[in-house]
């Protein structure tokens, strides 16, 4: 009997995987669902077992799977499979990359009876010493401000209280992002042992998901992991023997964009109208219920595990600066080789866009990149050469968020893209604050009348000026950043404004 | 749904953190919208006012007040698709029909809307249909699922 890896990934269901999956039991495969390796283009993704190696193939069509039993006994045959990838260890996309976060996904059967290894390993350390190493380890939250984690961790941990919270913000909204959902349907073991440490670490018995209703395969998913872990004893009660008990559910978001935000998702969390709560008090303090909460973002809670097996100082020997260890970069949109990147800091946006994306899918010039999802800037050719660290990125008014590149062609209008800005704004915006709520439909407006307006540079100022309002008045990010991706476009691409 | 079934349904989200926003979504998956009775009762379950159930609902866009074609058809919309072409698609599949999106198809079956990121942003434009996800979607294709 032949075993093939198959790629249950959202990017494989998008593309037929149901249909191969048939096939492979049609023509008498033993197949074992996996995560995706985040070679999106190859989606859906077949490794097929030979000897000790994978060989993959890909994008496979269900009509190709039976020329694929039929070459499975001879490694000549395969090679000449239309769909032959070879091994993705040896994929010039996936041997550049350094994978710890991702060190499991696509390799491992999804759901496989957890271990916990590093939780147990770590069950005997005092937490403060836990803290202490994830200070050395340098590591900042994944979620989009990059706020160093140890400090969250320690203030949680030392907040006086009869009951902490881990929660994990699962809301991904932004566009070019998809590690979470990756992370969440292929590994979610190593989010749920990440969560449990932390939970050891600042002394919390409960953990929650925040989960975009947007992925229902990564619900089932987590609901399957979660179940799982409960079995075997590696959530609930008394962990591993020991005295800590740590319990997770997941909690289904409704479709608001604005529930990312941390204390917006905390008043969801707690079922009220998602909107911002006035900081301080800062969640760690007095978050869900008003007790302190870890609030972290899946993939700095899914870095814990291997960032312990490493140890704080050699993760911190990754990246440059303050910009420790790896960070799985998205790269999206109008790009012929998109998909999952981790790498560590310092690489820069040009490597990434033209070595691992091969340039543009249409075949057109480059002319725009959006980094950091829809409150990120659009860059330019000239800014390409900027590192990928979070401080090269402040350096010239971008961000590096969660870690979305998005690539566009020469077709790509900013104006539109402006106007687009604002629009979002509007749609999700929470509705606390004026500048945003209002200024979001001025500034959509404006961009709208620029299309044919007589008095193009007195409008542009306005624009401007609007900007300065919502970045220094908004309550918080979502209308205080709206301005980014505006300026940058102005700033940048000012012919498309005329 | 009678009202003992309703209560009996959403009775269990009380136990729930954000247990009304549960009750919702249960609301949701079995009526398919939640109209002024549902509301009244969700209010008296959770011992809230029906303005703030109002207020709950009308937040979030997954829910919706009023009954809702049989099937749905949700178009991306975000950067990474209109990358890939997302406003041609839109204006393509606006021209077959006739119509501007947000819509609901002239025979009432389908509802046509958008939605801001799936996760499949490297292969747009992407769509769901009736929760599906379809990858590199083309008008003719979109088209012969409605
Ligand atoms: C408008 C807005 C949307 C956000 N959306 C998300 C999100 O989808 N996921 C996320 O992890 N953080 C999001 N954030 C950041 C969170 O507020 C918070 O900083 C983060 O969850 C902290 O986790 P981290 O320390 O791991 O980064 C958003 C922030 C803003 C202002
Ligand atoms: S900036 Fe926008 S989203 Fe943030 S509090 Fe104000 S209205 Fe709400
Ligand atoms: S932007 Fe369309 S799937 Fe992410």
């Amino acid at each position: 009997m032949t075993t093939v890896y198959l790629s249950n990934d959202s990017f494989a269901y998008a593309n037929g995987y149901e249909n191969v999956k048939r096939a492979c039991i049609n023509v008498g495969f033993e197949y074992v669902d996996v995560g995706s390796r985040g070679l999106a283009w190859l989606e859906p993704l077949i490794e097929l077992e030979h000897g000790q190696d994978r060989i993959a193939f890909g994008p496979i069509a269900a009509d190709e799977v039976t020329a694929l039993k039929e070459a499975a006994n001879s490694a000549v045959t395969l090679k000449s499979h239309p769909k032959y990838i070879g091994q993705i260890e040896a994929n010039e996309f996936f041997n550049r990359q350094t994978r710890l976060v991702f060190r499991n996904a696509g390799i491992e059967a999804i759901g496989a009876t957890p271990t916990f290894n590093t939780l147990k390993a770590n069950l005997d350390r005092d937490p403060h010493a836990l803290i202490d190493e994830l200070e050395t380890s340098g590591l900042r939250g994944r979620g989009g401000a990059g706020f160093p984690a140890h400090i969250k961790w320690r203030t949680v941990a030392n907040t006086v209280a009869d009951q902490r919270y881990i929660v994990c913000n699962a809301d991904e909204g932004d566009s070019g992002t998809f590690s979470d959902r990756m992370l969440m349907e292929g590994d979610p073991m190593s989010l749920l042992e990440g969560m449990a440490i932390a939970g050891y670490a600042c002394g919390a018995s409960r953990g929650y998901i925040y989960l975009r209703s947007e992925y229902p395969l990564a619900h089932e998913s987590l609901n399957n992991a979660i179940s799982i872990s409960y079995k075997n004893n590696l959530l609930g009660e008394k962990i591993f023997g020991s005295e800590f008990s740590f319990d997770v559910e997941v909690f289904l978001g409704a479709g608001a964009y604005i529930c990312g935000e941390e204390t917006s998702l905390l008043e969801s969390l707690e079922g009220r109208r998602g909107q911002i709560r006035v900081k301080p008090p800062l969640p760690a303090i007095a978050g869900l219920y008003q007790k302190p909460t870890l609030v972290h973002n899946v993939i700095t809670l899914a870095s814990v595990p291997s960032l312990l097996d490493l140890g704080g100082e050699n993760y911190a020997e990754l990246g440059i600066g303050r910009s420790t260890g790896t960070i799985p970069f998205q790269l999206a949109g109008n790009v012929k080789h998109g998909g999952l990147i981790e790498l560590p800091f310092g690489h820069t946006v040009r490597e990434l866009i033209e070595e691992f994306g091969g340039g543009t899918r249409s075949g057109r010039p480059f002319r725009a990149a959006q980094i950091g999802g829809p409150l990120g800037a659009y860059l330019s050719d000239a800014e390409l050469d900027t590192r990928l660290t979070y401080e090269d990125m402040q350096g010239i008014g971008a961000g590096i968020g969660h870690g979305g590149i998005v690539v566009f062609d020469e077709t790509v209008d900013l104006r539109e893209q402006s106007e687009y800005a604002f629009e979002f704004c509007e749609i999700e915006s929470c509705g606390k604050c004026t500048p945003c709520r209002i200024g979001s439909v001025r500034g959509k407006e404006l961009m709208q009348r620029l299309r044919q307006s007589t008095n193009k540079d007195a409008d542009i100022q306005l624009v401007k000026e609007l900007c300065d309002v919502m970045e220094h008045a908004s309550l918080c990010q979502m209308g205080g950043m709206t301005p980014i991706p505006v300026r940058s476009a102005l700033e940048r691409f000012p012919e498309d404004f005329r | 749904m009678s009202e003992t079934e309703l209560r009996e349904l959403i009775k269990p989200c009380l136990k729930l953190a954000g247990g009304i926003i549960h009750a919702c979504h249960a609301v949701m998956d079995s009526i398919g919208y939640i109209d002024r009775d549902s509301k009244r009762i969700i209010a008296d379950v959770f011992n809230l006012s029906i303005a703030e159930v109002s207020g709950i609902v009308s937040f979030y866009h997954d829910f919706k007040t009023e009954p809702q074609p049989p099937k749905q058809l949700r178009i991306c919309m975000a950067e990474a698709c209109q990358a890939n072409q997302a406003r041609k698609l839109v204006a393509a599949i606006e021209q077959n029909l006739h119509t501007k999106i947000p819509c609901h198809t002239a025979n009432g079956e389908t509802a046509i809307g958008f939605t801001y990121c799936l996760g499949i942003c490297p292969n747009g434009p992407a769509v769901t249909i009736d929760g599906k996800l379809l990858a590199n979607a083309s008008a003719t294709e979109v088209l012969a699922n409605l």
